[in-house]
């Protein structure tokens, strides 16, 4: 368990390793950066002295391994638009997207799951087949668009809930609904699935032949099984929104680091897209890690350590 | 139905113990009352002229300041932020006329030198009383190489500031600079020796003159002010506190400002107008904006339109009030000329090209093209409103009398590169005109070569533009360009298309407010009735 924690984390630095050039590349690829950073009536000279200070006159791989230099320093460097140290201004941002993450993941586990299930004890009834039609309709709702409806509803419409921002819990409402739309359909119908598959195996023909209660074969035998690949699911959707949604973000004009690195490719603020990127990257390996860790506890079948 | 229970309730006002203690002391005062900072100044007090401000007032915009250093923003929304906070020595009108502020009055003393007369009893946030030095160390700063701020070069022309006594400054110039009041009502924030001499960071604080007094910012979140407690040189502001928010979808802040979350918005999506002007409480404010939507030839790469008779073609040939029904849904005005309303050289005698294919079919084959040629249009997508669209209208239009023109759709940032290195057949560009003469004149000017001259050439133009920055005497400087004007006019190097409009909307109750033709806020009297 030991050696695969550290394996791992020596993953995670060829990971942010590989990220960092990628991004590196693909901002330098789409064009100078100096021209989205200064505006048209700047004079020439004016940009190219504004582009020795941030750095922008070395050749990419200088830029890139004096980044890398830094970086090992723990110093991501500063904003070019904001002027402020580029870690600095994701950390801020961070807390507002993982409350929308966690409460979104939570909302989906409390519905996504039970309904799941039920679904499954019950395929091919009426409520199975709606439910199912439902959460297909859910998966298929692009979030720009169900987010501006849910705006034109519940602040334009009946006025219960604020359109957009972040002050108090109840902004929380409508981007967690637009978010978790999506991912209870897919966690519901992964669940249903996986039940369903579970429920026609040996052993749960045999927990039943020794009398177990139904409730019960569906709570201890077929939902642990369900659990594995619903585990793996969750952790990919909690890494994708701890890595902030873009579009509901800037939908819901929310605090978080998704409409920041948004921001920060429009206008080609490279350190702060190179920190935001970096953060959101270590954060989804880790939630990867964690994943695998809970993989032990769900099927104790599984070993890590003593693979080949 | 108003919504209750959030703070951030456009009526949400909530006394604190600080409100009700300066009421307390607005009613008591009678004669003189010692302000915050002690007996450094004495502010008479007549509370009956005087009311205390009131109420938070809110402003969504499309997108955050980008700094809070004032320096080195550089946006339209960052500006209206950074005005409410720091002062320029002077202002402009909402019609762009240039006006006292914190120099109450300037005179050019001969060729290198102007003296200006600065405004007594002005203090800033932190207490520090503005006077001559202030504006030294400032344009000091300003014009600094290792500070990124990208007009630096506005300045450069500016030799040094002399102090002259607490409240004169003489500024030498290096040659005669006949823009120094342009410059200073745009750039050059006035800022307090704490941040000039690098005590505070003015990336994390902000200390100016202005009405308001910063009080937070949370970068892509908010921006809060409060009224300085000092009345402002021009008046005293109405409102307590102001929370600026940044909300960069469209039907979000429209919604904000329906249900009264937001009391002003911009920008306003042109199709977003009808929904709102059907709204009971809310207003609609179009102007005309200052900077110019244009179709830019290139006669360095196109040779055809070296001749004058191949770009006054193409005038005849793009229908422009076709495009602005069409196209912009009619929010946008038809330009005459280079040189719009505003803008100094502007010509309302001059009579926009009329829409005659024939005639631009006589001028091609007059100048030796009759049977056309080919040329690629440029524009970029999404930077200007409709732009890829316009293109592609005006590239139809062009085909239909000979000159067969494919639309090239950019990225910005390629888009620019082409621009500067002159590189692009022709190009759909807008004209930012901040500075008024001297950013339109530049490119015409085959000396200085500004990012839309594309090779046009005339002798009598590059002169009135060189002598034109050199005559101290606006009059005759307006004289010149309108006389530049009527060349360039006649002379088409690009193809004159149209103003666009801006738009504001705001809740009915916000009043005494104006919007300025540069499109930047300026809070002036705005209060919330």
């Amino acid at each position: 368990m030991g050696r695969f924690l550290v394996q791992r984390l020596v993953h995670l630095v060829w990971v942010l390793l590989a990220v960092s050039i990628f991004v590196f590349l693909l901002i330098h690829l789409s064009g100078d950066p100096i021209h989205l950073l200064t505006p048209l009536d700047a004079k020439p000279e004016d940009v190219e002295r504004v582009r020795r200070l941030y750095g922008l006159d070395q050749p990419i791989p200088v830029q890139y391994l004096r980044f890398l230099r830094n970086a090992l320093r723990g110093d991501l460097g500063e904003s070019f638009r904001y002027q402020r140290p580029a870690f600095e201004l994701v950390m801020q941002r961070l807390p507002a997207t993982a409350l929308l993450a966690l409460v979104t993941l939570g909302l989906t586990i409390v519905v996504g799951i039970p309904v799941g299930l039920w679904l499954g004890a019950r395929a091919g009834h009426a409520a199975d087949w709606v439910i199912s039609l439902v959460t297909f309709v859910f998966i298929s709702l692009p979030s720009f668009w169900l987010g501006v409806l849910l705006i034109l509803l519940f602040a334009d419409r009946l006025r219960v809930l604020p359109a957009s921002g972040f002050e108090s819990p109840v902004y929380l409402v409508l981007p967690c609904l637009t978010l978790s739309v999506y991912t209870t359909g897919l966690i519901t119908r992964l669940v249903r699935a996986d039940v369903l598959e579970v429920l026609r195996q040996d052993f749960i023909r045999t927990a039943r032949a020794k009398g177990v209660g139904e409730r019960m074969v569906l709570a201890r035998h077929a939902l642990r099984n369900a659990l594995i690949s619903t585990v793996t699911v969750l952790g990919l959707q909690l890494g994708n929104l701890l890595g902030g949604s873009v579009v509901v973000e800037s939908v819901f004009a929310w605090p978080g680091v998704g409409w920041l690195m948004l921001q920060g490719i429009q206008t080609r603020d490279l350190p702060l897209v190179r920190a935001v990127v970096l953060v959101v990257g270590s954060v989804f390996v880790l939630i990867n890690l964690v994943v695998d860790v809970l993989y032990l506890y769900l099927d104790p079948r599984i070993r890590y350590d003593h693979t080949r | 139905m108003k919504r209750q229970g959030h703070d951030r309730d456009a009526n949400g006002y909530r006394y604190t113990r600080r409100d009700l203690l300066q009421r307390t002391a607005a009613l008591a005062a009678t004669g003189v009352v010692l302000d915050r900072w002690g007996a450094r100044a004495l502010v008479l007090a007549a509370p009956g002229d005087r009311p205390q401000p009131v109420g938070n007032l809110l402003i969504v915009q499309g997108v955050d300041a980008e700094s809070l250093d004032p320096h080195v923003t550089t946006s339209g929304a960052s500006k209206g932020m950074m005005w409410a906070i720091y002062d320029k020595l002077m202002e402009r009108s909402p019609e762009m006329k240039i006006i006292p502020w914190l120099a109450t009055s300037w005179r050019v003393l001969n060729d290198t030198t102007w003296e200006l007369k600065l405004r007594d009893n002005v203090f800033f946030h932190n207490g520090e009383k503005f006077g001559a030095e202030h504006v030294r160390d400032t344009i000091a700063r300003f014009k600094h190489p290792g500070l990124r701020n990208v007009y630096a070069g506005q300045l450069r022309p500016v030799r040094d500031v002399e102090v002259v006594n607490p409240l004169t400054v003489r500024v030498h110039t290096e040659g005669p600079f006949a823009l120094l009041a342009e410059v200073l009502s745009i750039y050059c924030e006035i800022l307090p020796k704490a941040i000039t001499g690098g005590e505070v960071d003015p990336t994390r604080r902000a200390i100016g003159t202005g009405p308001y007094r910063f009080v937070e910012w949370n970068p892509g979140s908010r921006m809060v002010l409060d009224f300085a407690e000092r009345p402002h040189f021009s008046g005293q502001p109405k409102v307590r506190r102001l929370v600026w928010r940044p909300v960069p979808e469209a039907a979000t802040r429209l919604v904000e400002l329906k249900t009264g979350a937001a009391h002003l918005i911009t920008p306003v999506d042109p199709i977003q107008i009808p929904e709102l002007e059907a709204t009971k409480n809310v207003d609609v404010i179009a102007f005309r904006q200052l900077s110019s939507q244009i179709v830019v030839l290139n006669s360095l790469k196109v040779r055809q339109f070296q001749d004058a008779r191949v770009r006054q073609a193409l005038n005849h040939a793009t229908d422009v009030d076709t495009l602005i029904r069409t196209v912009m849904r009619g929010a946008a005005y038809r330009l005459n000329s280079a040189f719009g309303p505003g803008i100094p050289g502007h010509d309302e005698g001059l009579r926009p090209y009329a829409y005659e294919p024939d005639r631009a079919r006589q001028l091609l084959s007059e100048a030796g093209f009759r049977d056309g040629f080919d040329v690629t249009l440029f524009s970029p997508e999404g930077r200007y409103l409709n732009d890829r669209l316009a293109s592609e209208a005006i590239a139809a239009m062009w085909t239909r009398v000979g000159v067969r023109t494919r639309v090239q759709v950019m990225d910005w940032s390629p888009f620019v590169q082409g621009v500067l290195g002159k590189t692009h057949d022709a190009f759909f560009f807008q004209q930012v005109g901040v500075l008024l003469d001297a950013t339109v004149s530049i490119n015409f000017d085959s000396d200085r070569k500004g990012a839309a001259w594309q090779g046009y050439h005339n002798e009598e133009a590059n002169r009135l533009i060189q002598d034109a920055i050199k005559t101290l005497d606006a009059t005759r400087r307006n004289d010149m360009y309108k006389r530049l004007n009527q060349i360039v006019y006649r002379e088409s190097p690009w193809v004159f298309l149209w103003n666009q409009q801006g738009v504001y909307a705001k809740q009915k109750r916000v009043k005494g407010w104006t919007p300025h033709v540069d499109g930047i806020i300026r809070l002036g009297d705005i209060n919330l009735g």
